[in-house]
This record gives C-alpha cells, sequence and structure tokens, in this order.
C-alpha cells in the first residue's frame, strides 16, 4: 500500500487538499522506505546461493 | 488408437492463473481509463476532495499493478520464475482496492451523487481474479526453501519494523479515539464511511498482517515464503 497511499500524499499536496497531513505523510514515506529494503532482504534471503567448489 | 493424455491439473491452473491475471490487468486499465484520472465516467459517492486520492489510486493501478500483472502472467505462461514472484505482489492489494471501491462510498449522502454501483461487477472482477492469483501464488512457491538471512540485518529490520507499524497503528487510533471523544476527526465530516474503511482494513488486516510475517519470518521462514512475498507486496504496492 505504500506507494499508493505516497502517491495520494503527492496529489493532495500538489492540489493544496486541506487534508493533507505532513506528518502522516513521513511516517507512509519512512514505511516505504523499510518495506522495500526488507523486500530486497528477504528476497535475497531466499535467493538461489552459489555452491562451494 | 490414438492415446487421451492424462488430464495435468498443474498446466490447466497455470494456464488458468496466466487468463486471470491477463484478464485482471484488463479490467484495472478500463477502470483507471473510466475513472477520475481519465476519462471521469466513474462518479463516486463522495467528497469532491477524495478525489486527488482516487486519481492516485488510478495511476497507481494503471501504471504500476496492470504492467506487473500482464508481465507476470507473461512470465508464468513461458513457466519462468519470475512470473509468480510479479504475480505474488498484487492480491491483497487488489483485494483491499476491490473492496474499497465497492463498498467505501457515503452511500446515505444526499449531497453527493455517484454512479460507480454500475461498475459493480468490474471490481467484483478484480476480486475474485485477486483470490485465485493468491491461492495459486501460496501454492506456487517451494515449501522447504532454505532461506539464509543475516542475524544482525534481521534484528535491525524486524525492530524499525515493529515501531513503524505500531507508530501506524497509534496514528489511526488517535484519529479514532478522537471520533469517540469529539464526534470527528481530520476528513470525517466528508466521508465517514472511508475514514471507517481505511482504519479497519489497517488495524484489523494491514497491521496483523504485518506482525504475523514478522513472526513468521523468526519461526518458520523456510515454509512462509509465499506470506512473506504476499505481506511485501501489499506493503510495498
Amino acid at each position: 500500500m505504500s506507494v499508493v497511499v505516497n502517491a495520494m500524499a503527492l496529489v493532495m499536496y500538489l492540489n493544496n487538499d486541506p487534508s493533507f497531513e505532513l506528518s502522516s505523510s513521513l511516517v507512509f514515506v519512512a514505511l516505504m522506505v523499510i518495506v522495500s529494503v526488507g523486500y530486497f532482504f528477504i528476497l535475497r534471503g531466499y535467493g538461489k546461493r552459489k555452491l562451494n567448489p | 488408437m490414438k492415446r487421451v493424455k492424462p488430464f495435468n491439473p498443474e498446466k490447466f491452473e497455470t494456464n488458468f492463473i496466466v487468463a486471470v491475471a491477463l484478464l485482471c490487468a484488463g479490467l484495472l486499465i478500463y477502470l483507471g481509463i473510466q475513472g477520475p484520472l481519465f476519462e471521469g465516467n466513474i462518479v463516486y459517492k463522495t467528497h469532491s476532495t477524495v478525489y486527488n486520492q482516487l486519481i492516485a489510486q488510478d495511476a497507481v493501478n494503471t501504471f504500476i499493478i496492470a504492467p506487473i500483472l500482464i508481465i507476470g502472467a507473461l512470465a508464468l505462461y513461458e513457466r519462468k520464475r519470475l512470473g509468480r514472484y510479479l504475480l505474488v505482489l498484487t492480491p491483497l492489494f487488489l483485494i483491499y482496492y476491490a473492496i474499497s471501491y465497492m463498498i467505501g462510498w457515503e452511500w446515505m449522502a444526499m449531497e453527493y451523487q455517484g454512479n460507480s454501483q454500475n461498475y459493480f461487477f468490474y471490481f467484483l472482477g478484480v476480486m475474485i481474479a485477486a483470490i485465485l492469483i493468491m491461492f495459486y501464488c501460496l501454492g506456487a512457491f517451494p515449501p522447504r526453501q532454505k532461506p539464509r538471512f543475516t542475524k544482525r540485518i534481521l534484528v535491525s529490520y524486524s525492530a524499525v519494523l515493529i515501531v513503524f507499524l505500531s507508530l501506524f497503528a497509534m496514528m489511526w487510533s488517535k484519529e479514532i479515539f478522537q471520533v469517540i471523544n469529539t464526534g470527528t476527526a481530520r476528513g470525517y465530516d466528508l466521508s465517514p464511511t472511508a475514514f471507517w474503511l481505511v482504519r479497519c482494513f489497517d488495524l484489523g488486516f494491514t497491521i496483523p498482517l504485518g506482525f504475523v510475517s514478522l513472526y513468521l519470518l523468526w519461526v518458520k521462514p523456510q515454509s512462509s515464503m509465499a506470506v512473506q512475498m504476499l505481506f511485501m507486496g501489499f506493503s510495498l504496492a
């Protein structure tokens, strides 16, 4: 949900939406960064490993 | 005598999911074009400021989720591993989206006009497709993967995720307590159904799922890859 929520926040900010709240948006930006890092961490963890010769 | 080939359920299921994913992508693109981002033919029974969020949702559906579904379906058709890695990112996001768009409008408010009910079966189609893709993906990952996570990074990741999931939960809970105590909160008067729907989904579904996936990552990492990918896809998209 983080990409869509951040996209929503961006459109709200650009259109001067009164319900836009910077603090909430920052939490979602932070969540997106954490989840993105976690995604690559998990992909790497489950990824195929080279066998030792 | 001509030999009849035995029915291969795996081949059938894979081809079926390819068709379902392509159909779902088509539905998303169609709804995106008909929605407020482009044509504006779909009118939602809600306050005009909520349209900022609907435009963003349409853009993400049309330009990110639909291409993921199409590329995932084509890769799955070619029997490439990439297919399941892409398709698993979409189901929970699409279920959340479809349910929100089917029921999350201010149906009782006389001051709002809308016609999104005319598109109900398209949203329903997205939801059913997402459920089918989800069940396929749950069985598509090998049950005994041997993950290798660096303990230090796993601890740091878990700690940071716990903090931010908790922050997220507190943020929504604070607004709910605000409604309980004062009768209103940010955006509540304009679209109360959307307010409750989002808090209900996030507090009852998104955040618990995050904690469950984290628990499984520690306790059953070998058998929880599909759940990890479902959660990651949902949280990322």
